[in-house]
This record gives structure tokens, C-alpha cells and sequence, in this order.
């Protein structure tokens, strides 16, 4: 798998997709995806299964940051399809967004192709066992914490805790008895939940899930803005018939199965 | 400004550095003595912190200390002790993360040491014990306090394993290094500066004290 | 009062086995660089710890390997002056006799008074708050001295006390080591690799080579009359053959009194029968005489080639091999005051290549066992 995804990386970087391998893939599309590093598992475990589905189409991923891969595409790398971590890459690259978002007016995605693909949810985890017996969002409040893990401000995450602390009305609480120790990363906050040093903490679900931690409770629409990742085939694309294709293959049950497992979950169209 | 972090960061150092400087100096003194492989094995694990990443370090004494790990847990359980999360959990981190500094600065002392001085003590009829703290370590003075020193610089500036270990609760586990590394992580440059300056003054003054112990003795000398 | 002594340790190279008894008096231990003696001291001390053995001082066990008693150095009771002193460094001199006199004597008044005794006594006033390294190497020497006297030693020994000093001081020292050697009252054992000051300073000696020593003897007798090769060669001997006892190599009678020096083709007559021990003969530099043409022959005379003629400082030193020697690297060395040279070289042979007689007394053939 790591040279399936080695090999994808140096030719997603420019490279040819005829460059490939010899006679008989000249018959096969080539179809080059650009995703969300935080994507990178479930991706290529969904393009095994694509091979199946459709033997004559070969995907080939680039994984990185959304903003890497969004000025790698406004420099004219070959891209049929890009999926974001965030609106915001996809609306620097949408005609149709606001000019106040997409500042340089560019235009890649291809019209009507736009789809919001998975969200992932902003969870309240907790130690194995959950120690302190903390439920829901509301617990927060209550004297059952003594000790909650947050990601700093600028790990995305964190900007989603404050959010949602804030509107329930206890953040500053919470911070004047020092009930919050603030972690500079996600991996420093699954480790602190997993070693029980805190009574919860507030992460995303596919980091919850591979930390292999309880999840008690999820933000919805009311709590904090929603973290989608959204999909487009791009216009630039030279196989746009076959990028739809597998951009509908994406939303279908199969691949759900396969994003859930990771803890992402389908978004609303 | 608030300045709990100043309170914090000093007591952790100076409780460390005491910490550091016995377990240092021991360290020192027994594994000189020991046979070459031993000695090697020995240096090398006591080495670690100071080329694991601090981070590493806090992870590793995340897994003893833990609520849910044995250590841990027996304190909590036990003594009621919660070793993690804490303002003294700051303690065990730059404890480890100094102690190297301590012990391989007093190792190098105690073995330019001139051993016929201890047996000069020993015929002499003093004990081992007068010999060690009054003629030993005197004699080491100056490695010693140099690793003193570095182990206190190093403690207060601690951050990886800190971080880990007692996390960054503003009021209650915040030090110097912690506040300046969230403040410039949240875009407050300017307080970070403050804290830099802070920290930095407090170094100075500690160095500065030394040296000064360090001539007056030598100027007793020449006296 | 007394010391035993008789250990054995593996030092990897050699193999230390030390046995002599020391009494009331100084006793020397001659030897070259490395050859065990400092290792000896310091098993004594109880620095170190012989692999088997005993050690007794004045009946009081203090190391029995057999029995598995191995008294503490604290306990020993035992005074070492260390060849390089080892003065506390970051301690003024009253401070390092305090030190030492705490030990014995709890009550710290009574302790400042045998220290400021102890002071004056070894010309150390005015000096009680300078550190070691303010002091010359012979007040280094002397507060060491007083540290050691100050703990009332049952046994004093000293490892090379003049090594770390240079020649003119040295003898001021030593003649100053004398007269404190002279009131001490118990057992010294002193240590050094030269033959002038064991001499001097000691009424006894053995001779320790490659880790063995040799039974202690009288220093006159040492120097006079030394037994093995290495005691004769420590004591300064220049010229050695191997040695066939009793022997004549033209198959003539066999005399008790005559020895065949095997290097140097000759058969010498001694003053004494020679035992069948003796593997070597020595002859000193001084004892071997030139023989004038006009002169007539004498026994123990036999003809040399002078192979090269050196001036030293007050004497001459003449090198030469025997005319018939049994072994090609036979030198000998003569060594007379300049004035005798001058009046035999006067007018005669005296050049390299001369052949000339040589005699030696036999009184002073020097007869060795291994």
C-alpha cells in the first residue's frame, strides 16, 4: 500500500498519467485524485474497491493539506478530482462562491458537480470506563469535571471547542477554576483523554476513533459550525465522465461503510 | 500580567534541581565504579532524556504515572496522589529532563577526582560518608555546580514533556515556557516577549550569582 | 611493636608476593618504578585489598585472607605520606590537621592546642591559613607530615617523599625527614627507587624486583655485601658476569675459593669458598684497578682493550672489554678520580685500543644467586 501511495504521490506532482506502466493501461483511464491528507486511509481502501467496480478506471491520489493542494491546483497540475478538508479550500477554486472568499477568482470546479461528501464531527471522548461519568455536552457544566483537555486556538479543532463551550455559557467558568488544560495538538489531547490525565476532551471523530476512544456525545448544527469535506470534479479534468463517476460511487453505501469506519460521518447533500 | 507562571516555573526548578543535583551526584558517584559494560549500559539509558524529544520523555512518564498506569495509579489510589495534571507533575518532567545534564557533568568531575585524596581520608581515619561530602564533592566543586546550574536552566525552561505531563492549565499548571509557547501560538507576541525576557532575567541572575560564588571562593584562596 | 607482613596479589602484568618483617626502626623498601612497592604500602594501608595473606601489626591482626578479617583503613591506624602529598586542596593547612586530629581526639579545644603544637613544631606558623597550592613543595611535604603525626600512626610509611621535589630542596628535606624519622617511636616503612636515600635514612632494607622482595637486611650489609643480582644492581653495582662456582676451564684442580666469570673468560679467586648457588658476580667500577706496566702480576689480573674513555664530573670513566672474553657484549666499566687516571695515562698507554691490565681484589668480588 505505501508503494501504491508512493507511486501516486510523485505522479500526482506533475507527472504523466501515460508515463505509467505499459501496452495494456493504455487502454485504462487514468484518474487523478487530490484529497485531504486526513483522508488518506479510507481513499485508497475506497480505490481497491473502485477496481472492482470498474477495472479499466485507475485512480491515482495525491494526499496533502487542503491549502497545498489547492495552490498545486490553481499552478496547473494534472486533477480531475479534489476533495477538501474544508469549504474554504473548494471556494477559493468555485466561481459561484462568494468573490469575498474566492479573492482571486479562479475557476476550477466544474459546475453542478459540487457535493458536500462527509462531515467530521466535533465529539466529546472520554478514558476507557469514563471515570469522571461525563455524558453529554451539558456535563461540562457541572461538578462532575474536574479537568477538561482542549486543542489551542490555532489546532482546528480547538476554535471548535471554545465555539461550543461558549455558547453553552461556561467557558469562562471553566477557565477562571482552571478546569481546562489547553494541548498544543490533537495527538497531545487523544493522549491525555486515552491516559485518563483528563476527564474528556473535545476532538474530531476520526480522531477519537483512531485513538480508540469512548465517544459520549457529538456537536451538531446548533452547537458549532459542521466540518464537511466537500467533493468536485474539476473542469480542467480531461475524463470528466469517468471523474462523476467516481464521485458518485463515493456517496454511495459502500463507501460510507468505509468512511464511518473511520469515524467520519455521510454529510447531508 | 499574571504571574502565576513565574511562581510555577520557580518552584518546579529549584524543587527539581535539589532533586537533580542528589540523584545526579549519586548516579555519578556509584556508576564511575562500575565495570566498563555495566557503565556503558548505564550511561546510555541515563543519557536518554537528553536526546529523546522532550515530548517523548513526557510520553514515557505519561505511561508510568498515568492515572491508569501502575505508578500512577497506585498513588491515586493509595495516597489519593494524582501524579499527572498537576502544578508538581511539572516536577517529575523537568526532573528527567535535567538529570542527564547533572549526571554527566558531575560523572566527568568525579573522575578527574584525585582518588589518593580519599585515601589519603581514609588512613587518615576519616569516613566515607566525611570523605564524600566534605572532601569529594568540595574538591568536584566547580563540575558540580556547573551541572547545577545547566540542570536549573534546563528545568525552567522545560516545555515538551511539561506539556505532557502537566498540561497548560492557565492558574494551576501554567510555567513560564508553557505561557510563552501558548501566548505565541495565539498570536500575542508581545506578552510571549515579556514571559521570554522574564525567563531569561531569572537565568542571568543565576549565572551571575554563581560566578560571583565562584571568585569569591577563588579570591579566599589567593588571600 | 612490630609489622609482618606476607601477601600475595595478582597485579595482571606480575605477580606481588611481599613478604618481610619491619621492627622498631626504619625500614627501606628498594625498587624500581612499578615494580609493587606503592601496591605493597597500599595493601597495608588497606586501600587495597591482597588476594591472599596476612598483615600484622604489634599482634593486632589486620588482614587474613584465611580467616577473612580485613580491617578498614580507618582502622588501621596506619600513617601513609603520599608521593604527591595529597593535601585536602580546597582546605587552608589548619584546617587539613584539624581535620586529621578530629579523629582522634573529640574535644575541639584540646584538638586546636595538638594542632597549634603541631604547627610550630614542623615550621609551619604563619602558614595555617594558606591552602596547599600556596605552599612550597617541602611545607606541602612538612604539613603532611604533621596531618599523619596528628592521628598518633602505630605505623608510619612514606612512598617516595622526595619524588615530587628537586635537588637542592631534596636534601634540606631529607636531612629535616631525619630528625622527624628519629622521634618517631614506632615502626617506618619508607619507599623510594634510590639506593642513596634507603642509605641514608634507613637502618634496614629489602629489595623488592618485579614484585618479590627479598629478606630485609641491615643497609650496610645491603650495600657491602649484596645477595641476589637485582639487590646488587639497585645498590649501584655497574659490572656483572654470569658465574660458574668452583670451576677451572683448564680442567686443573677444582678450588672451593676460585669462580669462572663466564662473560668475561676469566677465573677469579675469591676471599671466601663459593657456594654452588651463586649464578653471579659483581664487581663495583671503583674496585676495579688498573695495573702499571712496572708493576708486577698479580692474581686476579687479566688484560683489557679500553674501548672508549668518558670524563665525568669529578672521575674518569674507562670502558673496556676483556681480551678473551666468553661473551661479545662483555663491557666493563672502571671508574677512578681524575687525578690517579692523569698519573697512569701520564707517559703511558692511555688511549683507545691500548690494551691494558686490569686487577680486582677478591675481597670485593660481589657473589650473587639469581
Amino acid at each position: 500500500m505505501a508503494a501504491l501511495l508512493g507511486a501516486g504521490i510523485l505522479t500526482g506532482c506533475g507527472g504523466k498519467a501515460e508515463e505509467m506502466t505499459g501496452a495494456e493501461t493504455a487502454k485504462r483511464t487514468e484518474l487523478i485524485v487530490f484529497a485531504a491528507a486526513s483522508m488518506t486511509e479510507t481513499m485508497t481502501e475506497i480505490a481497491e474497491m473502485y477496481r472492482e467496480v470498474k477495472p479499466d478506471v485507475n485512480i491515482i491520489y495525491t494526499f496533502d493539506s487542503s491549502g497545498t493542494l489547492k495552490t498545486q491546483i490553481q499552478e496547473g497540475a494534472d486533477c480531475d478530482i479534489f476533495i477538501s478538508a474544508a469549504q474554504k479550500q473548494m471556494n477559493q477554486l468555485d466561481k459561484t462562491a462568494d468573490p469575498s472568499v474566492n479573492t482571486e477568482g479562479l475557476d476550477f470546479v466544474l459546475e453542478g458537480t459540487r457535493i458536500n461528501l462527509v462531515e467530521n464531527k466535533v465529539v466529546l471522548a472520554v478514558p476507557d470506563g469514563n471515570p469522571a461519568g461525563i455524558a453529554s455536552y451539558e456535563d461540562l457544566g457541572t461538578d462532575k469535571l474536574s479537568l477538561i483537555c482542549l486543542g489551542n486556538d490555532d489546532v482546528p479543532v480547538g476554535a471548535y471547542s471554545i465555539e461550543i463551550l461558549d455558547g453553552l455559557g461556561i467557558l469562562e467558568q471553566l477557565e477562571s477554576s482552571s478546569r481546562i488544560t489547553y494541548a498544543s495538538n490533537v495527538k497531545e489531547v487523544t493522549t491525555q483523554i486515552k491516559e485518563a490525565s483528563a476527564d474528556c476532551g473535545i476532538i474530531y471523530g476520526t480522531d477519537a476513533f483512531s485513538a480508540g476512544l469512548t465517544i459520549v456525545d457529538e456537536a451538531d448544527e446548533s452547537r458549532c459550525r459542521q466540518v464537511i469535506y466537500p467533493a468536485a470534479v474539476l473542469n480542467v479534468s480531461g475524463n470528466q465522465e469517468e471523474a462523476r463517476a467516481f464521485l458518485d460511487y463515493l456517496t454511495t453505501k459502500e463507501c460510507a461503510k468505509v468512511f464511518e469506519s473511520v469515524g467520519f460521518s455521510m454529510a447531508q447533500q | 500580567m499574571d504571574w502565576y507562571p513565574l511562581y510555577n516555573s520557580l518552584r518546579i526548578a529549584l524543587i527539581s534541581s535539589g532533586i537533580v543535583f542528589f540523584a545526579g551526584v549519586f548516579a555519578a558517584y556509584y556508576i564511575a565504579k562500575l565495570n566498563p559494560v555495566a557503565k556503558g549500559v548505564l550511561d546510555v539509558i541515563l543519557t536518554l532524556p537528553l536526546v529523546l524529544p522532550p515530548t517523548v520523555v513526557g510520553y514515557f512518564l505519561l505511561l508510568f504515572l498515568g492515572t491508569k498506569r501502575p505508578v500512577g495509579m497506585w498513588f491515586l489510589d493509595q495516597l489519593g496522589i494524582k501524579m499527572v495534571m498537576t502544578w508538581y507533575s511539572g516536577i517529575f518532567a523537568a526532573s528527567a529532563v535535567a538529570f542527564p545534564l547533572m549526571y554527566r557533568t558531575a560523572r566527568g568531575a568525579f573522575e578527574s577526582f584525585d582518588e589518593t585524596l580519599a585515601y589519603a581520608g581514609q588512613t587518615l581515619g576519616l569516613s566515607g560518608t566525611y570523605i564524600f561530602w566534605r572532601i569529594r564533592l568540595p574538591a568536584c566543586r566547580q563540575g558540580i555546580m556547573a551541572g547545577l546550574v545547566l540542570a536549573f536552566a534546563r528545568a525552567l525552561g522545560e516545555y515538551g514533556a511539561t506539556s505532557m505531563l502537566a498540561g497548560y492549565t492557565p492558574g494551576r499548571t501554567a510555567t513560564i515556557s508553557t505561557t510563552v509557547y501558548q501566548l505565541w501560538r495565539t498570536d500575542n507576541d508581545e506578552l510571549a516577549f515579556r514571559w521570554v525576557m522574564v525567563n531569561m532575567a531569572i537565568s542571568a541572575v543565576v549565572l551571575l550569582a554563581v560566578n560571583m560564588l565562584e571568585k569569591g571562593n577563588r579570591g579566599r584562596r589567593k588571600g | 611493636m612490630s609489622l609482618y607482613v606476607d601477601i600475595s596479589k595478582d597485579l595482571g602484568s606480575f605477580r606481588l608476593s611481599a613478604q618481610f618483617e619491619a621492627e622498631n626502626d626504619v625500614t627501606g623498601i628498594l625498587g624500581a618504578s612499578g615494580c609493587g612497592k606503592s601496591m605493597t604500602l597500599k595493601c597495608i594501608a588497606g586501600i587495597m585489598k591482597p588476594d591472599r595473606g596476612r598483615i600484622v601489626l604489634n599482634e593486632t591482626v589486620l588482614f587474613d585472607s584465611e580467616k577473612k578479617i580485613s580491617l578498614p583503613p580507618q582502622k588501621r591506624h596506619i600513617g601513609l605520606l603520599f608521593q604527591n602529598y595529597a593535601l585536602f586542596p580546597h582546605m587552608t593547612v589548619e584546617k587539613n590537621l584539624m581535620t586529621a586530629r578530629r579523629t582522634v581526639e573529640r574535644d575541639e579545644k584540646k584538638a586546636r592546642k595538638a594542632v597549634g603544637e603541631m604547627i610550630e613544631r614542623f615550621y609551619l606558623t604563619g602558614l595555617e591559613n594558606h591552602r596547599p597550592d600556596q605552599l612550597s613543595g617541602g611545607q606541602q611535604q612538612r604539613t603532611a607530615l604533621a596531618r599523619i603525626l596528628l592521628t598518633n600512626p602505630r605505623l608510619l610509611m612514606l612512598d617516595e617523599p622526595f619524588s615530587a621535589l628537586d635537588g637542592y630542596l631534596r636534601w634540606n628535606l631529607e636531612l629535616e625527614l631525619m630528625d622527624i624519622l628519629k622521634e618517631f617511636e614506632n615502626t617506618v616503612l619508607f619507599v623510594s627507587h634510590s639506593r642513596d636515600e634507603i642509605y641514608r635514612l634507613c637502618d634496614k632494607a629489602c629489595v623488592m624486583d618485579q614484585g618479590k622482595s627479598t629478606p630485609v637486611v641491615p643497609v650496610k650489609t645491603m650495600f657491602d655485601e649484596p645477595e641476589t643480582l637485582a639487590a646488587c644492581m639497585l645498590s649501584g653495582c655497574k659490572n656483572y658476569s654470569q658465574a660458574q662456582p668452583g670451576w677451572d676451564p683448564d680442567g686443573g684442580e677444582v678450588r672451593k675459593r676460585w669462580v669462572y666469570a663466564k662473560d668475561w673468560g676469566v677465573r677469579l679467586e675469591c676471599r671466601h669458598g663459593v657456594s654452588g648457588d651463586i649464578a653471579y658476580i659483581g664487581v663495583r667500577s671503583h674496585y676495579i684497578h688498573i695495573l702499571s706496566d712496572r708493576e708486577e702480576e698479580r692474581p686476579n689480573m687479566f688484560s683489557c682493550r679500553i674501548l672508549r674513555i668518558v670524563e665525568d664530573v669529578f672521575n674518569m670513566v674507562i670502558m673496556v672489554t676483556p681480551l678473551n672474553p666468553g661473551s661479545d657484549s662483555a663491557r666493563l666499566r672502571l671508574e677512578m678520580p681524575k687525578e690517579e687516571w692523569r698519573t697512569y695515562a701520564n707517559g703511558e698507554k692511555g688511549n683507545g685500543g691500548d690494551i691494558i691490565r686490569v686487577w680486582i681484589a677478591p675481597h670485593d668480588i660481589l657473589l650473587l644467586r639469581e
